[in-house]
């Protein structure tokens, strides 16, 4: 039994809107599962309803087998939740915070630990400070460091970068891999493409509320495999001529620069517009070529499920 | 039963309380005080003593219970409310707690705290009226 979470057929609407339409997810032990879509798409509610702060319309979702309603106690204490928003009871000091969400776990106060896991995120110097007297990003830390004081086996991500620098995002990204080493499976929101071509195993996009595919990141990256040359060209051309014609082929920018994307390592259309472009005596002052980034098969994805 | 859940929330909850001992409890305490100074001390002076109670005395009890009713009611209402309010109540949602366990963990705070209260309005009472 390879799935430790295993969402079936689950809807959320609220009153009209549906938020949620007929979703079913199968999240492996020990991956990390990022989870893309734009906003509003039902990300953040997916996740409230696997953790228990919503209750679904329809559907259900088992957690290391046990129903997450039935058996609410055996299915929440495997997880810990980072929730996007940053709410926090502003007066209570950094530790005793920390402290708090242990024992709502029903687990003994240990010291080493939440000691340790402050350390990890670089919060240890400000312990006894009250949280009111963080910066957002520290906030945002502690949030993370409350999540991990249970020892949770799931972690929930949504959104961790969000207003967090350069610096402290590449450190979020270790302290990440490194939960994966110790065998924790982790399910993230970003909205930052980067974040999950580096971290994820698989991924997984939303939109309007409804699934519209899973993948393993390196499936995804493979089959939407397609570069990108865009030819600039000294001289504006009105359009394109019959030779060029070719759906892979286009004019972008008023006709300053041709585009040309080929999929699978096929290049006969270059080597043709190259061709063309030498005899008619059109001069290009550059070619470049791009791979596309998991930003653009995500744009390219939701448009098409758009239409 | 997650016992330990309902015993942290109670500890919360008592930490709050004395971290703002002055707004929960030194308050109460003086605007008692300024009641017994003018009901019982100013007018009662006025009413003549009834069985041998006097107006001072027969006071007491109401201003406790009215004190010890309004105090659990605000703290447990608050305890609860303004989680929700900042939404830090995730927490106590997404952790292995039922609802009647986190209940007992913020009306057991609020009981005890607003027992705390209704006896030192006892004891203050002591220096205004001798029953
Ligand atoms: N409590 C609620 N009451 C009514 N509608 C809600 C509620 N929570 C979410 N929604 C709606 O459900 C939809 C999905 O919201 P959700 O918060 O899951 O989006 P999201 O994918 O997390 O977006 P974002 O990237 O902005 O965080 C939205 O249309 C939102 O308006
Ligand atoms: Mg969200």
């Amino acid at each position: 039994m390879n799935n430790l979470i295993s969402v079936s057929n689950l809807s959320k609407s609220f009153g009209s809107e549906n938020a949620l339409s007929n979703v079913s997810l199968d999240i492996k032990r020990g991956e990390i599962f990022a989870l893309l879509g734009p906003n509003g798409a039902g990300k953040t509610t997916l996740i409230s309803c696997i953790c228990g702060l919503t209750t679904q319309t329809a559907g259900n979702i088992r957690i290391n087998n046990y129903d997450t309603i039935s058996n609410f106690r055996e299915t929440r204490k495997l997880i810990g939740l980072v929730p996007q928003e940053l709410p926090f009871d502003s007066f209570e000091s950094v530790y005793n915070t920390c402290q708090f969400s242990r024992g709502l776990f029903g687990m003994t106060p240990n010291d080493v630990y939440i000691k340790e896991v402050l350390k990890s995120l670089s919060l240890l110097e400000k312990k006894d400070l009250q949280i009111f007297g963080l910066s957002g990003g520290m906030k945002r830390r502690l949030l993370i460091a409350k999540a991990l004081s249970h020892e949770p086996k799931i972690l929930f991500l949504d959104e961790p970068t969000a207003g967090v620098d350069v610096a402290l995002r590449k450190d979020l990204w270790e302290l990440i891999s490194n939960l994966k080493k110790k065998g924790v499976t982790i399910i993230l929101t970003t909205h930052y493409i980067e974040e999950a071509e580096q971290l994820a195993d698989r991924v997984g996009i939303i939109n309007s509320g409804k699934l519209v595919l899973v993948k393993d990141k390196a499936d995804l990256m493979q089959e939407f495999n397609k570069k990108s040359t865009i030819i600039t060209l000294r001289k504006k051309m009105q359009r394109l001529s019959k030779e060029l014609k070719d759906s892979n082929i286009s004019l972008i920018e008023s006709g300053n620069k041709i585009k040309y994307i080929s999929a699978n390592g096929e290049s006969n259309n270059l080597q043709s517009i190259l061709n063309y472009l030498s005899k008619e005596k059109i001069d290009y002052s550059e070619i470049n070529t791009v791979n596309n980034s998991l930003e653009d098969i995500f744009l390219e994805l939701i448009e098409k499920n758009e239409h | 039963m997650n016992i330990r859940a309902t015993l942290t929330i109670y500890k919360f909850e008592m930490s709050r309380f004395r971290r703002t001992i002055f707004q929960s409890l030194v308050a109460p305490i003086i605007t008692t005080s300024l009641y017994f100074v003018v009901f019982g001390a100013a007018i009662g002076s006025k009413i003549e003593s009834i069985n041998g109670v006097s107006y001072g005395s027969f006071i007491v009890p109401g201003l406790i219970m009215l004190y010890l009713m309004t105090e659990s009611i605000n703290n447990a209402a608050f305890g609860i409310y303004f989680p929700k309010f900042t939404g830090s109540i995730f927490e106590v949602l997404s952790a292995p707690v039922s609802a009647l366990e986190a209940t007992i963990g913020y009306v057991g705070a609020a009981a005890t705290k607003s027992t705390i209260i209704g006896l030192m309005i006892f004891f203050t009472s002591n220096f205004f009226c001798h029953a």
